[in-house]
């Protein structure tokens, strides 16, 4: 079980929360302008690091606030959780 | 014809025999609570008002036969963006006091209840059910869960509560 802090309940359990995949994809400026090679590299090519990784996660049992955090993706250790703000 | 209504009524709880009154330890339900959920940056005027989250705050009002806290809360905070809205059927209210009403609570709940201060709240699972935990006192809380978990919640606290029960 992975203790996941929240920035605004403090160390959880996972199990409270749930993945939004990597942090920082920006929607296309003008999607209709992609081709298909394009909008799905947009959708499903992720960076998919060995090492540490930004992520998203959503509080749903707690504050259910979304935020970033990074995480290394060998042992899971977890750094700098912060708010997320819009852009 | 309002007063027929409330005699339909029932608790989540209702028929179960939901309750407890131990030396260490006492459990009850307070059905039909006024609960309103506001979303505002500032805490809203209550007697019982709950911290749920940024700009997240839950109101707690004695029971009544209309939507009582909603209207007066919404008006007092329209002016500052905030809002208001009624959700008094989407908990029940459980209330746990004693020494021993932690250490229960513990037995199913991840979270560590000793740093939550007296008038604090944090949500989170107790027994797999999405609650809501306020601290009322040392050895009081009230625990607001979704009416459909709350069988399954009572259930669970009456078990665990077997060995505190002399």
């Amino acid at each position: 079980m992975i203790r996941v802090p929240c920035p605004h309940c403090g160390d959880r359990d996972e199990t409270e929360f749930h993945y939004g995949g990597e942090a920082g994809v920006a929607y296309p400026a003008d999607p209709s302008a992609l081709d298909d090679a394009a909008w799905a590299s947009y959708l499903f090519v992720r960076s998919n690091p060995r090492g540490w990784l930004r992520e998203r996660w959503f509080h749903g049992a707690g504050c259910r606030r979304w935020f970033n955090l990074e995480r290394h993706t060998v042992t899971d250790e977890i750094r700098s959780p912060s708010e997320m703000r819009p852009q | 014809m309002t007063a027929d209504v409330l005699a339909l009524r029932r608790s989540p709880l209702h028929g179960t025999g939901f309750g407890l009154a131990a030396p260490g330890l006492t459990m009850a339900e307070e059905p039909f609570r006024s609960l309103v959920e506001v979303r505002s940056p500032a805490a809203p005027a209550g007697e019982l008002v709950w911290r749920l989250g940024p700009d997240w705050w839950l109101v707690d009002g004695p029971p009544a036969p209309v939507v009582a806290l909603e209207v007066p809360l919404a008006g007092e905070l329209r002016a500052a963006g905030g809002v208001a809205t009624d959700v008094s059927a989407h908990r029940t209210t459980l209330v746990l006091t004693g020494p021993h009403a932690a250490t229960l609570i513990a037995h199913g709940c991840p979270i560590d209840l000793s740093i939550v201060p007296v008038g604090g709240c944090v949500q989170g699972t107790l027994a797999g059910a999405q609650v809501a935990l306020g601290r009322t006192g040392p050895d009081s809380l009230r625990v607001y869960v979704r009416a459909a978990f709350a069988r399954h919640l009572a259930t669970w606290l009456s078990d665990a509560a077997t060995p505190y029960v002399e």
